[in-house]
């Protein structure tokens, strides 16, 4: 099977309090040829985001102590990723009530579709070549 | 805690455990022996708590309906407790926490210990009050669960424990075991809602929660034979 790639290492930060989840989403990343990083918490997301340089965060949107809206809007607030992608991984889909979601690049609706992964990583590394799974 | 809200947060956790099961569905012949072996063993734990969230939100609809309908049986109260801490155990609730039993001493009580109760739901309730535990608690604490026989007070009664590290602010506190209206979970939200609702509703006991410094403890009592309300 070739190995699907989106482009040349990647590096997503994935951020989640259910270990499972990042374990899945960290698998299905490489699979595609990026390099990960996984966060438990926001603080910790902000802790490895310096060291890490991330090109994209993928981030839950329920977590204790720091949900993913706060995670996002407090990335955004520092000097060096203004423009960074960030993009809500949720299994709810009325989000928009509780949450401001216009902090996200976009939402990554569960299950995670490979196609939409794929297009999430794509439009995040437009100028990226991208080779689709096969 | 409307049962609109009630049931978005069912499909989610349904549909965040069945997402889970499919992506490792998806990724394991990929991965390597060791994580293989541990996605092997995260089926089994998020297929045991997809099982669990399914029940719990059939025992809620039944609670909430007036619905549910006792079956009283002797039960030994600590197999009872313990069986509980093992299904939870599975939960991802309980990633990277503990839960402790700790064994009945007392020595003027009849081992094993019994309650006249319906066990389902008493399991239901310790696991919806246990659940309050692990949704308070953060990653490394540890919840410990006890049953002890109350023989000086008539008639006899059960006291069933859970102690876990934990406060509630003045502001909620009032909110306690209230029907919740928002989604996040903890001492004022649905488990403890449910806890306390089963309990007190159904089993015809009483609920009690104190906190000590930065710990708290939820109790449940219930005189040895139950009265059925």
């Amino acid at each position: 099977m070739n190995s699907p790639s989106v482009d040349e290492r990647r590096r997503v930060l994935v951020v989640d309090d259910m270990n499972i989840n990042l374990m899945v989403l960290m698998a299905k990343l490489r699979h595609m040829n990026c390099l990960c990083e996984g966060a438990e918490t926001g603080a910790r997301a902000l802790e490895i985001l310096p060291v890490f340089k991330p090109d994209i965060v993928l981030t839950d949107l329920w977590m204790p102590e720091m949900n993913g809206d706060v995670l996002a809007q407090t990335i955004h607030a520092m000097t060096d990723y203004h423009h960074l992608p960030i993009f809500v991984v949720t299994a709810d889909t009325d989000s928009g009530t509780e949450f401001d979601m216009r902090v996200f690049t976009g939402v990554l609706q569960k299950p995670i579709d490979d196609v939409r992964l794929h297009a999430v990583l794509t439009s995040a590394f437009p100028t990226a070549p991208v080779t689709p799974r096969v | 805690m409307d049962d609109q809200k009630n049931e978005r947060t069912f499909y989610h956790d349904v549909l965040n455990l069945a997402s889970s099961l499919r992506g490792i569905s998806e990724v394991i012949c990929d991965v390597d022996a060791p994580t293989r072996t541990e996605m092997l063993s995260l089926i089994n734990t998020l297929s045991e708590t997809l099982i669990e969230t399914i029940n719990a939100r059939r025992l809620y609809r039944s609670m909430e309906s007036n619905d549910l309908k006792l079956t009283v049986s002797l039960i030994d109260c600590e197999t009872l407790l313990s069986r509980t801490a093992a299904s939870y155990r599975k939960h991802t609730l309980c990633q990277n926490k503990s839960i402790e039993l700790i064994p009945s001493e007392h020595p003027s009580h009849p081992t094993p210990l019994h309650l006249l109760t319906d066990k389902d739901v008493l399991q239901g309730a310790l696991g919806y009050g246990l659940r309050t535990a692990l949704e308070t608690v953060k990653s490394g604490q540890t919840i410990t669960l006890s049953v002890t026989a109350e023989d000086a007070s008539e008639p006899p009664a059960v006291l069933f424990s859970i102690s876990f590290p934990g406060s509630v602010s003045d502001a909620e506190k009032q909110d306690v075991f209230k029907n919740p209206n928002h989604l996040r979970p903890a001492m004022t939200g649905l488990s403890a809602y449910v806890f306390h609702t089963l309990v007190t509703r159904y089993l015809n006991g009483r609920v009690n929660w104190t906190t000590h410094g930065s710990s708290l403890l939820l109790t449940a009592r219930f005189n040895q034979h139950l009265d059925t309300p």
